[in-house]
C-alpha cells in the first residue's frame, strides 16, 4: 500500500459529526398546566374579539387565553440556547436547542411534549407577469366572477370587519394609491413584523403587498377587491433566509389576531413536500393545520390557498389548508372558467372534501410600481376573503362557522362538488337576490343503460334559457360528473367542454354499489343511484 | 372501384372530423389515486437517482516521480444510485457507474513514469465500471418527501475495462521539418485491474460536492510512488419519480 492514510476523510468525519452535536434546533415545549396564572380578558383583548365571542358564544376567560407560568418558561429558558414565543392557545414554549439540551429539557416533569418545528412555508404564488399592465378585463372579471357588482350596488363593502393578513411584508401599502381609502379612514388598525419584533411592516416580500390589493385595493377607479372599508391587521409572519422559525410566527400571529379581534385571517401560504408527505394532509399531523382550527373555535375564519403543486408530483392540498375549519380556496382560469392548472387538488388525506370553494388564480394585483398581473392560489384566496368579509357585513349575527356554510352554499356549482372546483366560485346573488333559483329546467336527458353500466347524456336541443350572467355564461360551458361512493367520498370526477348536442357515455361499470353518479350542466343537476 | 374508394375516403373524413368535434374531456382525475402510498420517492423506503459529476485530482502526498496537473486531470462518471431508508437520518445505498479518470502528467527530470522520457504532453486514462456502497445522514431530520441536506461516507470499487497512455512529442528533421508525433499504448501492463477507495459527498437535495480518495495502487509493484488518490468535484444527481 502506497498511499497514507486518508487523514482528510476523517477529518471530515468528525466535523460532520461534531456539526450534528453541536446544531441547535427549533422546538416547541408543551407544558402541563397553567395553575396559578392570572388572566384579565378585558385587559387583554380588544373590544371587537370579545364582541366576537360573545357572537359565538365561546367563553372570554378560556383556559387556553391564559398566559404560560412564569416559573415554567424560566427553568426551561436556563436549559436552552434561546427561548422564543410562548404560545396560550398550545401552552407551549418555542425553544431553540441542541439535542442534549432538549434531551434536558424532556427530563423536566412539567414537559409533557416536545416537537420539532416546521422547515418552511412557501408563499402560493405562482408567478408574476408585468406585461400587459394596462388592461381591465382581468380587473372587472376577478370581481364579476362574484357578482362582485351586486355587493358593490347595495353598499356591502366589508364595513367594520377585521381582517388579519399573514404574508412576507407589505412593502408600500403605506404610500400606494391602491389602499388610499384605507389609509385615509386609519383602517390598518394594527402592524406587527414578529420575525423582526417591530411594528414597520412595510418592506421585504411584496407578496403581502398584492394579497392585500386583492382584499381591498382600488386602482384607477377599479375596484380589484371586495373588501374595500374593512379593517386590517397586517402581520409579517414570513422569512425566507430564516425558515424554522416561521412556524412559530404564524402561531403568534393567529394569537395576536385573535387578541386583536380579527373576524377573518387570509393566509396566502401553504406547507407540502418540505416537511410532508402527501398522505399527512390530514388537517391533524401539522402544528399550523392544528393553530387554523384553533383559531377558527377562537371564532375567526381562516381563509387559506389550496397550494400551486396542481402540476408536479406532490399534486396535493398543503397544510394549513387541509384543517377541517379552514376555508380552502383552489384557482380557476379567469379565462376559460374551469380549474387553472397549478391549483392543487383535493381531497385531504382522510378523504374531507377540499377545496371548500375556487377563485381567479390570475388577478390584477397592486405591485411596488403601480399594477400588474399576478396568478397563483395566493390571489384566489385574498379575493375570497374580500368576498367572505362582505357576506359577514350582511350576516353580523352569524358564526364563522355559519358564514363558511354560506360561502360553500353561494359557489357557483352548488350542490353539485369536485375535488378540483369544490364548490365553485362564491356567488353575490346568493346573498343579494332572495329567490335565486338553483335547480333549473333539465338541460339534457339521460337514457340508462342497466346492462353496459352507461348513462347516455343526451343534451337538450332547445334548451336557451341561458343565464347572461359573467360565471355563468362561461361556466355553462362544461358538463360536470362525479361519481360519490357511498361514504361520500368521490372515485371519480371529470369536466367536459361541450362542444356539440351529441349525445355522449358515462361509463360507470366500475363504480361500487351505492354509489351516485351527479351530472351537471347549465344549473341543473341530475343524480343516479348505482346499484350493482 | 372508383365509389368504394370515394365512400372509404368519405367514411374517414367523417369519422375524424366528429373525432375532432366531439365532446371533449378536460379534466378526468381518479382521486383515489391521489394519496397511494408510494415506497419509491425521494425520501421513501426506496430511491433510485441517475447522477453525472466531474471533479478534479488534487495534488496532496505528491510523488516526485509522478506529478499531475490538477483540472487537467480530471474525473468524470455517469451512473445510478440506489438508496435505502432506514429513518430519516439514515439510509445506506449503492452506486453503479462508469467512470472515467485522465492523468496529465507534468513533465521533468523526476519523472521516471513510465520511463525517464520526456515528452510535449503525456497522458494516461482509464475507463472504469464502479460499484460503490455508501452510508448517508441527513442533517434535517424533520424533512418530508425531499432529499434534503445529507452526507454520504462510502467505500468504491472500479474495474478497468480500458486504458490508454497517450505521448505527445515534438519534432524536427531536415526531411520532414516540424512536427508533432502522438503515440497511443492501450495494453499496459503497469496498471492494476481492480482499484478501491473511500468517498465523501455533500449533498442538498440535487447539488453534490464529492471527494473520492483512491486506497488501493494504481500502478503495479513495479513502481514505488503512486499519481495522487484524491479527486474533488461536483456532481448533479436527479431523483427517478415512479
Amino acid at each position: 500500500m502506497k498511499i497514507k492514510t486518508p487523514i482528510f476523510i476523517l477529518l471530515l468525519l468528525a466535523i460532520s459529526f461534531n456539526s450534528f452535536s453541536q446544531n441547535t434546533n427549533k422546538y416547541w415545549v408543551f407544558l402541563s398546566d397553567k395553575n396559578g396564572t392570572v388572566f384579565n380578558p378585558l385587559e387583554y383583548f380588544d373590544a371587537k374579539a370579545i364582541e366576537r365571542r360573545i357572537l359565538a358564544n365561546i367563553p372570554i376567560d378560556h383556559i387556553s387565553d391564559y398566559p404560560l407560568r412564569e416559573d415554567y418558561t424560566q427553568k426551561i429558558d436556563q436549559l436552552v440556547e434561546k427561548s422564543g414565543y410562548g404560545s396560550r392557545w398550545f401552552n407551549a414554549i418555542s425553544v431553540d436547542a441542541t439535542e442534549q439540551q432538549i434531551l434536558e429539557v424532556s427530563k423536566l416533569d412539567f414537559v409533557t411534549d416536545i416537537q420539532m418545528q416546521n422547515i418552511s412555508f412557501h408563499l402560493c404564488n405562482f408567478e408574476e407577469d408585468h406585461s400587459n399592465t394596462s388592461d381591465d378585463w382581468l380587473a372587472e372579471a376577478q370581481i364579476a366572477m362574484m357578482q362582485g357588482e351586486l355587493f358593490q350596488k347595495n353598499d356591502i363593502t366589508g364595513k367594520s370587519i377585521r381582517i388579519a393578513i399573514f404574508d412576507g411584508g407589505f412593502p408600500k401599502v403605506d404610500t400606494h394609491k391602491a389602499f388610499e381609502h384605507v389609509r385615509e379612514n386609519n383602517r390598518i388598525i394594527k402592524t406587527w413584523d414578529f420575525p423582526k419584533k417591530r411594528e414597520n411592516v412595510y418592506s421585504n416580500h411584496s407578496h403581502g403587498l398584492m394579497v392585500m390589493s386583492n382584499i381591498c385595493g382600488i386602482y384607477n377607479n377599479k375596484t380589484i377587491g371586495l373588501a374595500t372599508e374593512s379593517e386590517f391587521l397586517l402581520a409579517r409572519t414570513e422569512v425566507n433566509s430564516e425558515p424554522f422559525a416561521e412556524e412559530e410566527w404564524w402561531l403568534a400571529a393567529a394569537e395576536w389576531a385573535d387578541k386583536n379581534g380579527a373576524h377573518i385571517i387570509n393566509s396566502s401560504l401553504g406547507y407540502t413536500y418540505h416537511r410532508y408527505f402527501p398522505e399527512q394532509m390530514d388537517g391533524q399531523t401539522s402544528l399550523v393545520a392544528r393553530a387554523a382550527t384553533m383559531a377558527a373555535k377562537k371564532g375567526m375564519l381562516v381563509v387559506n390557498a389550496m397550494g400551486n403543486d396542481g402540476t408536479n408530483s406532490w399534486k396535493a392540498i398543503g397544510t394549513p389548508a387541509d384543517a377541517d375549519s379552514v376555508l380552502s380556496v383552489g384557482g380557476i382560469s379567469p379565462e376559460n372558467f374551469h380549474k387553472i392548472n397549478f391549483s392543487s387538488f383535493g381531497p385531504t388525506a382522510d378523504g374531507r372534501r377540499k377545496p371548500n370553494v375556487i377563485n381567479s388564480g390570475t388577478a390584477k394585483v397592486a405591485s411596488k410600481n403601480g399594477i400588474t398581473t399576478a396568478s397563483g392560489t395566493s390571489f384566489a384566496t385574498p379575493l375570497t376573503t374580500g368576498f367572505v368579509a362582505c357576506v359577514w357585513q350582511m350576516f353580523p349575527e352569524k358564526t364563522n362557522m355559519e358564514i363558511f356554510e354560506m360561502i360553500e352554499k353561494s359557489g357557483s356549482l352548488y350542490p353539485y362538488y369536485d375535488y378540483a372546483h369544490g364548490f365553485g366560485v362564491p356567488q353575490a346573488s346568493y346573498f343579494t337576490e332572495s329567490n335565486v333559483q338553483k335547480n333549473r329546467e333539465p338541460s339534457f336527458e339521460i337514457k340508462i343503460d342497466e346492462n353496459n353500466k352507461v348513462l347516455n347524456v343526451q343534451l337538450s336541443k332547445t334548451y336557451s334559457n341561458i343565464d347572461e350572467s359573467f360565471v355563468n355564461k362561461k361556466t355553462e360551458y362544461y358538463l360536470y360528473y362525479h361519481i360519490e361512493n357511498e361514504d361520500g367520498k368521490l372515485s371519480k370526477y371529470e369536466l367536459i367542454d361541450v362542444t356539440r348536442n351529441d349525445s355522449f357515455e358515462i361509463d360507470f361499470k366500475d363504480a361500487k354499489n351505492k354509489s351516485t353518479i351527479r351530472v351537471l350542466y347549465k344549473g341543473y343537476i341530475y343524480e343516479y343511484n348505482v346499484k350493482q | 372501384m372508383k365509389k368504394r374508394l370515394f365512400s372509404t375516403v368519405l367514411v374517414v373524413f367523417l369519422f375524424s372530423y366528429f373525432t375532432v368535434y366531439a365532446q371533449k374531456p378536460i379534466l378526468s382525475e381518479y382521486p383515489e389515486d391521489l394519496y397511494v402510498k408510494n415506497i419509491w420517492g425521494k425520501n421513501r423506503l426506496h430511491n433510485l437517482s441517475v447522477n453525472i459529476g466531474f471533479g478534479s485530482y488534487i495534488n496532496i502526498n505528491e510523488a516526485e516521480e509522478l506529478k499531475v496537473y490538477p483540472v487537467r486531470s480530471n474525473s468524470s462518471h455517469v451512473g445510478l444510485r440506489y438508496k435505502l431508508r432506514f429513518c430519516n437520518f439514515y439510509a445506506w445505498g449503492l452506486d453503479l457507474n462508469w467512470n472515467t479518470s485522465n492523468y496529465s502528467i507534468k513533465q521533468n527530470s523526476n519523472n521516471i513514469f513510465p520511463d525517464t522520457l520526456t515528452h510535449h504532453k503525456e497522458n494516461f486514462n482509464f475507463h472504469n465500471i464502479g460499484l460503490g456502497y455508501y452510508n448517508r445522514f441527513n442533517f434535517d431530520v424533520k424533512r418530508g418527501n425531499i432529499i434534503g441536506k445529507y452526507l454520504d461516507i462510502g467505500i468504491w470499487g472500479n474495474w478497468r475495462f480500458s486504458a490508454q497512455h497517450t505521448f505527445v512529442d515534438n519534432f524536427e528533421t531536415p526531411q520532414h521539418g516540424a512536427y508533432k508525433s502522438r503515440t497511443q499504448l492501450s495494453e499496459l501492463n503497469y496498471l492494476t485491474d481492480f482499484h478501491w477507495g473511500v468517498n465523501a459527498r455533500l449533498g442538498i437535495n440535487s447539488f453534490v460536492i464529492f471527494a473520492n480518495y483512491r486506497m488501493s495502487d494504481l500502478l503495479n509493484s513495479k513502481y514505488n510512488f503512486e499519481p495522487t488518490p484524491l479527486v474533488i468535484g461536483i456532481e448533479i444527481d436527479i431523483p427517478l419519480e415512479f
